[in-house]
This record gives structure tokens, sequence and C-alpha cells, in this order.
């Protein structure tokens, strides 16, 4: 067997994922061939050292309030739904009685009138166009491979 | 208001009255279901079982522990908004790790990287210097491979999973698995191998 087939058996030697018949071959191979053996050995103290490495580990604390964090970024959410909701509703309302003003108030001329319904529709074209982009995008999402 | 106790210093699960939930009994698929169903309370089994899985796969990413911390936690709360679409047939930690995996890539994106070595301080070697070197030179390795054998290296010496569970996670096939694990074994043994007395 190839030099590069054996150290790529040694590499998983220790994993415990070879066949019994990989590690005869494997341990055949290194009696006889001293590259490949000092490979073997080297490959250990690799691991040794792999196996001391640990992530840093934060506060126990963290672990005690993990799930209330996130519990109440759940909650949020729905609370601010509403509140965008309801600043929405608002927001219409009162432009809709600002501009009925306008439009009825007789003493603001017609053309700055044409003006503000230009305005007006050039807005909900963009907001329109803007919202079907994002349901394009959603649609297409990366997110989609991690369904079903 | 959820309410959190304290049980021989493990977090038990208690709804709003204080009541702890039974979900003792319930496979994991159980549970799934029923936060499927709308309850959230039942998802803090979910949560509590792999918060620290998802903490620590975050920090070998990012680097950064209060960056991991978000990040885990943002993974927790869109797959909570995706769960309906979950298959509960299928293990949830491979799942849940492709939009935790998926966090982390974004996070790049938006920002730079931090230099820290997010390495505990156990010493490996026989002087602190000789130690500090190694564990920076050793995570600027890991850093810098491919990012299938980084991935790999990650999953394998920080969460110590098998093959078989690599396979699984990342949907690749175990042949591939031992391949990226062995150029990245190769890679980083270079790199340790000078301070360990071999190259």
């Amino acid at each position: 067997m190839e030099h590069e087939k054996i150290k790529e058996l040694i590499s998983s030697y220790r994993d415990g994922v070879l066949s019994p018949d990989q590690k005869k071959v494997v341990e055949a191979h290194i009696a006889q061939c001293e590259s490949c053996r000092k490979e073997f050995e080297e490959m250990g103290k690799f691991e040794e050292v792999m196996d001391k490495m640990e992530l840093k580990k934060p506060p126990k604390e963290v672990w005690q309030v993990y799930w209330s964090s996130v519990y109440n970024r759940l909650e949020r959410r729905i609370g601010w739904i509403f509140l965008s909701i309801g600043a929405i509703i608002i927001l219409f309302y009162g432009g809709y009685k600002a501009i009925e003003g306008i439009i009825q108030d007789p003493t603001i001329p017609l053309i700055l009138k044409a003006g503000l319904l230009g305005v007006l529709a050039g807005l909900v074209v963009l907001l329109v166009s803007i919202g079907r982009e994002r349901i394009f995008v959603r649609q297409r999402e990366r997110y989609k491979e991690v369904e079903k | 208001m959820q309410k959190e106790t304290v049980l021989n210093g493990d977090a038990v699960l208690c709804d709003a009255g204080n009541r702890m939930l039974d979900t003792k009994g319930l496979s994991e698929r159980e549970i799934l279901e029923v936060v499927q169903r709308g309850n959230r309370e039942a998802y803090q089994e979910i949560v509590v079982r792999y918060m620290q899985s998802a903490y620590y796969v975050a920090l070998a990413f990012v680097h950064n522990q209060q960056d991991a911390l978000d990040i885990s936690q943002d993974a927790f709360i869109r797959a909570f908004r995706r769960i309906k679409k979950f298959d509960t047939e299928k293990p949830f930690f491979p799942w849940f790790y492709k939009i935790l995996k998926n966090l982390c890539m974004d996070y790049f994106k938006r920002r730079q990287r931090r230099n820290e070595v997010p390495l505990e301080n156990v010493p490996v070697l026989k002087t602190e210097q000789e130690d500090r070197e190694m564990k920076k030179a050793l995570w600027k390795g890991i850093d810098e491979l491919p990012p299938e054998q980084k991935e790999i290296i990650i999953l394998r010496y920080f969460r110590q999973l098998s093959y078989q569970e690599m396979a699984e996670i990342s949907g690749k096939p175990i042949g591939t698995i031992m391949s990226s694990l062995y150029y990245a074994k190769k890679r980083l043994k270079g790199i340790v191998g000078k301070y360990l007395g071999f190259e």
C-alpha cells in the first residue's frame, strides 16, 4: 500500500474508525517502515496535545440564565410586532388626515397638491417594490436547505 | 414570566407558576412535536440540552466569548421560528448546526474576526511561554485551514464528535471526513511539531 494511504490510515488509527483488517495493515506496515513508524509516533504526540486543548469556559452563571435570555428575546419579538403594527396604523391615519386637510384647503395651490400626490404615489410604488423584493428573496433564502 | 430554578447547580425547567414541566420520559422527537404546537416552555428542554454545544461551536468559529453567546442564542431563536418546518423524524442538532454555522459565517461578513485565542490555560508544554506560543500558532493554523477542514477539526477536537456524527452534521460521507481530517491534521502537526521536537 502507498505510504500516503498508510499515513491517512495512521491519522484515523486512534479514532477507532479503522476496521480490524485496516488496523492490521497499519501495524504490519509500521513494523517494517521506519518513516511510517515515525509518523505513527508523531501523530500520537500530536493527538495527545490536541486532546488537551479546551475552549474557554464561560462562568457557570451563563448556563443558569441562558434559557431566560432566549425566552425573553422570543417574547420581546412579539412585543415589537405589536408596537410596529400600532405605529404603522397611527402613522397612516395621521398621514391620511394631514393629506386630506391639505387637499381640501383651497388656499394651497393646485400644483403643490399635485406634487404632494406625486410624492405619495412614488412612495407607495417604492414600498410595494421593496416588499415584493423581500418576499422574492425570502422564498429563495439559504435556510430553505435546512427545511425538511 | 418564565422562572429559572437551580437545583444542584443545574438549571431545571419551570413554567410561569414555577411548576416543573414534566418532560421526563419524552423523546426529543416528542418534545419537538410539543414545541411545534407552539409551546415555548417545552423548547427549554432543547435549548438546555444543546446550549453548551452551540456556544462552543460558535466560540471556535468567532473566537470571542460574548459574541459566541449572542450568536448561539440567535441560532436558537431562529430555529424556534422555523421549527414548524423541521422534520421531527430527524435529529435536531444537525439541522440546528446549519443555522448556527450560517450565523457564524454572517458574523464574518459583518465584522472583522477578533484575533483572540479562545483556549483554556491548561498547561501542555514545559514552559508557560512555549505553551502560549504553541497555542497561538496552533489556533492561527486552525483558523487558516480551508473551511471544511476547520469545521471538521472543531467538531472532532472541541466537541468530541465521532466520525459518524460529523458525517451526519456535515452531510458528507465518512470517507470524506477521514480525508479532510487527515489533511487538516497533517498541516496542524507541522505547526505543533516544532514545539514537540519533530517537524
